[in-house]
């Protein structure tokens, strides 16, 4: 595959969301590779399978069947593998508790999911183009909630 | 009789002995000294009748020799010898008769020999007669010679007479000499010796005396510390002389100085409390009649102004000999040991009301009791235990066994009597346990117990509090409080719903409308476009109301965990939060420096964004807005709603702006959810932003009021305690 692609992953149970996430992308013309699972199991299986790329970030929403966020959340932070993978939580809720058990299980950045189409891409552009290397989980809490 | 009045009467005897023969020793004196100064008269009268006999007749014969002289001289100087012989005879004769006269002497013979001297002075004179007559002579001379001779025999014979007679008065006088020396001797000496003997005895009973009276010195004194320890006094009072004595103790009980006099009995009587005066009259006059007080009387007594003493007062009427009667009285001085009763029996007394109120407040707190005395082995049940056992005390007196049979038969088999570890009283291991009532009642009974030593005595008291009420209110509880997590539970879960799952279709429509707008090459009509933003404004509306009622429902349901904040902080947080209303609307905050306070920081902070952002939405278009957070001092009115809590433990904050305003009388109806009072259109809001704060205010136990005036600003006020997590609810 070609090295400059940046693949993203993006577990969203709802296919509008999808539908959004892959517009917004596509239109922000970065070299950009989305991957989409449709809930959390799948995830944990896209992410084990040797086969597949690392993605670059992996957007993860909380309400999802079989297996919510937090659980994948828990699952790959608990991975010695994946732990160091880099997670943006990408939820309508902006419950205080979302917020903080995400924060506290180890989430990179706190995305909710905004209500319109321009501030979405305003959004994902931010948190691809990110340097993920100094946006380690945990450095600060206030900068944990993305602000568009 | 005493020894001491034997004494006396033979002391008596003795000195009227001595006394009479002292009297008689004098008497005989005075005798023998008279009857001796009568002889020694005698003697001497007969010494000078005697004499004067003696000296007549030598005159006689002088006459004689001088008659003859002249005679035969004729010389007449014999004649004048002759006539101073005659006078001497006559001076003689005048002597004679007056010792005779004196001394009662033998008269007749002086008289005869006066009579006889007269005849010789006749023939004398006869003689001379014849001689100067010349006659003769001799006849005469015979006659003469012989009338001498026989004066002379006379004389002779007389004083022989004289001398006998002072031969025997001598005799006499020398014999009573003799006698009464002796007599008088002997009875002196006899007078002597008994005073010699009354001195002796008198001697022995003074020293007796003097004996006795250092006894009964010390005995008085060992009386007197003796009834000054015991409180007692005594006294007699004489009915002869109205005299009463006191002890010194007495004067003492009564407030008196014992150096003082002896009190008057009226005075006395006057210090003795009215009610027991006319009764201790009575007594003491009916003792006076001879009859008997020996229970005594209880006085009550006033000493000196003050507090009276209770005196205990015993007399009785003592003949002390046959005139004497003598009152003899003991008082004791009953003041503390009334004193000690009274409290005694006031103690009692509360014992019996504690008791009575301890069985009441037993049936109130639906409690009974018993105790078991280790030593005697005895049980005690209160009157309320059979009241919960639902026993009858009278008929069915309860014991071990029977209160063992009260306990539900389930219950039985699980508790286990304590009988062998304390040998005797039924002890269970559990708490709590069921009861059956003879009416087939269930009952739940709590159960504690507590062993002590009372006095050596050692004993366990059991409690029995009757729950039944409180465990069947407890599982109704219980059973509620569950249907109430579970509510919980699911108001949880439709918050959850609220917030993601209603907002999630929204926020599609949101992107989509977005979208719609500005996709290129899309077509639309000016009223299709007004539609959309419509649309556009509803969803967003929808979305904050979603947005409000969950942060509205936050506020309530959410775990209140508070932590000492600093409130400039949050409103630092708020301020950051609004920033992007702030810059549009160009407003102003100020703040005063705020203190730390116990709170909950989310919700305060949501309560300074709900304040000041609804200060920016209300702001007046004509002026800057301009805000101000103010730390403001506490007022005396303020306090009123702050029972309890001290000034320096309250925050007063005020919000205020230069907005709009509000009409005053909807101070109270804004903080009312969904309530609003301006057209939606004109300003945007939800009517849940106000309601938020105050429900924030009264999680922390404060208050809020708003105050304004329209287009002149509006003030919201709140207090707060510092330590309102720790208040009790």
């Amino acid at each position: 595959m070609n090295q400059s692609k940046i693949h993203v992953l993006l577990a969203d149970d709802d296919e509008d969301d999808r539908l959004f996430f892959r517009d917004a992308i596509n239109q922000l013309n970065l070299k950009t590779i989305v991957h989409t699972v449709e809930d959390g199991e799948e995830l944990m299986v896209w992410l084990r399978d040797e086969g597949n790329p690392q993605p670059h970030v992996v957007f993860l929403d909380l309400n999802m069947p079989k297996k919510g966020g937090i659980e994948c959340l828990e699952e790959i932070k608990s991975c010695p593998k994946l732990k160091d993978l880099s997670v943006a939580i990408y939820s309508t809720s902006s419950s205080q508790k979302d917020i903080e058990d995400s924060f506290v299980l180890g989430a990179n950045i706190y995305i909710k999911k905004p209500n319109d189409f321009n501030e979405l891409k305003k959004a994902l552009s931010k948190v691809i183009s990110m340097n993920w290397q100094f946006c380690t989980s945990g450095l600060n809490k206030e900068s944990f909630i993305l602000n568009v | 009789m005493s020894i001491l009045e034997l004494s006396e009467n033979y002391l008596r005897g003795a000195f009227v002995i001595s006394v009479s023969l002292l009297i008689f020793i004098a008497g005989v004196s005075y005798q023998q000294f008279h009857s001796y100064h009568e002889s020694q008269q005698l003697i001497l009268q007969t010494h000078n009748t005697q004499k004067a006999l003696q000296s007549l007749v030598s005159h006689i014969s002088g006459m004689e020799a001088y008659q003859r002289s002249y005679i035969i001289s004729g010389d007449s100087v014999f004649l004048k010898d002759y006539a101073s012989q005659r006078e001497n005879i006559s001076k003689s004769l005048e002597t004679l008769k007056d010792v005779s006269s004196h001394a009662n002497l033998e008269d007749n013979r002086i008289d005869s020999i006066a009579l006889l001297a007269e005849e010789r002075l006749v023939i004398f004179e006869k003689t001379l007669d014849l001689f100067s007559a010349g006659n003769n002579l001799a006849e005469n001379l015979r006659e003469g010679n012989g009338q001498t001779q026989k004066i002379r025999e006379l004389i002779e014979d007389l004083v022989s007479a004289q001398g006998t007679l002072l031969a025997e008065r001598e005799i006499a006088s020398e014999k009573s000499y003799r006698v009464s020396p002796i007599l008088m001797f002997s009875t002196i000496i006899l007078a002597l010796f008994i005073i010699s003997l009354v001195y002796i005895a008198l001697t022995q009973i003074l020293k007796k005396y003097n004996k006795a009276n250092r006894k009964l010195k010390i005995n008085n004194e060992i009386f007197e510390q003796a009834e000054e320890i015991s409180g007692t006094g005594y006294w007699y009072y004489n009915f002869q002389n109205q005299e009463l004595i006191f002890s010194g103790n007495q004067y003492r009980l009564f407030g008196l100085n014992p150096n003082e006099p002896p009190p008057r009995l009226h005075s006395l009587l006057q210090k003795v409390s009215r009610g027991d005066r006319a009764e201790l009259i009575r007594i003491l006059k009916s003792l006076y009649h001879g009859e008997k007080c020996e229970d005594g009387m209880d006085l009550k007594v006033y000493p000196g102004e003050d507090e009276p003493i209770c005196m205990r007062m015993a007399s009785k009427m003592v003949q002390v000999d046959q005139e004497n009667k003598i009152l003899i009285g003991v008082n004791k001085d009953l003041t503390s040991e009334v004193n000690a009763k009274e409290k005694l029996s006031q103690l009692n007394r509360e014992l019996e009301i504690q008791i009575k109120m301890l069985s009441n407040a037993e049936m109130m707190a639906s409690v009974g009791s018993y105790s078991f005395d280790f030593d005697t082995e005895s049980f005690k049940f209160s009157d309320n235990l059979y009241r919960i056992l639902e026993i009858d005390q009278e008929q069915y007196p309860l014991s071990e066994p029977r209160l063992l049979e009260c306990i539900h038969p389930e219950d039985r088999k699980s508790l286990q009597p304590f009988k062998q570890k304390l040998g005797i009283a039924t002890v269970f291991d559990v708490s709590e346990f069921r009861i059956l009532t003879p009416t087939d009642k269930t009952k739940y009974l709590k159960y504690t117990y507590k062993f002590f030593r009372e006095s050596g005595k050692k004993m366990l008291v059991v409690t029995l509090k009757d729950i039944t009420e409180e465990t069947i209110a407890n599982k109704n509880l219980e059973d509620k409080n569950k249907e109430l997590y579970q509510s919980n539970t699911e108001l949880a879960e439709f918050n959850y719903v609220a917030s993601h799952d209603l907002q999630e279709p929204l926020r599609k429509i949101q992107t989509f409308i977005s979208r719609i707008i500005h996709m290129d090459g899309i077509q639309l009509n000016s009223t299709g476009e007004d539609y959309f933003k419509r649309i556009q404004r509803a969803a967003n509306r929808m979305q904050t109301l979603i947005i409000d009622l969950l942060a509205f429902s936050r506020t309530t349901n959410s775990e209140k965990v508070f932590e000492i904040t600093d409130l400039q902080t949050l409103v630092v947080q708020a301020v950051n939060e609004l920033n992007q209303e702030i810059e549009e609307k160009n407003a102003i905050i100020h703040y005063d420096v705020l203190p730390t306070a116990n709170v909950i920081p989310f919700q305060i902070k949501q309560l300074f964004v709900n304040l000041i952002s609804n200060s920016l939405k209300y702001s007046n278009n004509k002026v800057q807005p301009e805000i101000w957070i103010k730390n403001e001092p506490l007022t005396q009115k303020d306090l009123v709603d702050f029972e309890g809590i001290p000034v320096d433990k309250l925050i007063k904050l005020s919000v205020i702006d230069n907005g709009i305003g509000f009409d005053q009388q909807y101070a109270e109806s804004i903080f009312v959810l969904f309530k609003r009072l301006h057209n939606r259109t004109r300003f945007s809001g939800t009517g849940i932003g106000l309601s938020i704060c105050k429900k924030v205010i009264d999680n922390h136990r404060g208050i809020i009021k708003a105050q304004g005036e329209e287009g002149n600003g509006a003030n919201f006020t709140f207090i707060l305690p510092v330590l309102g997590g720790q208040l009790p609810k």
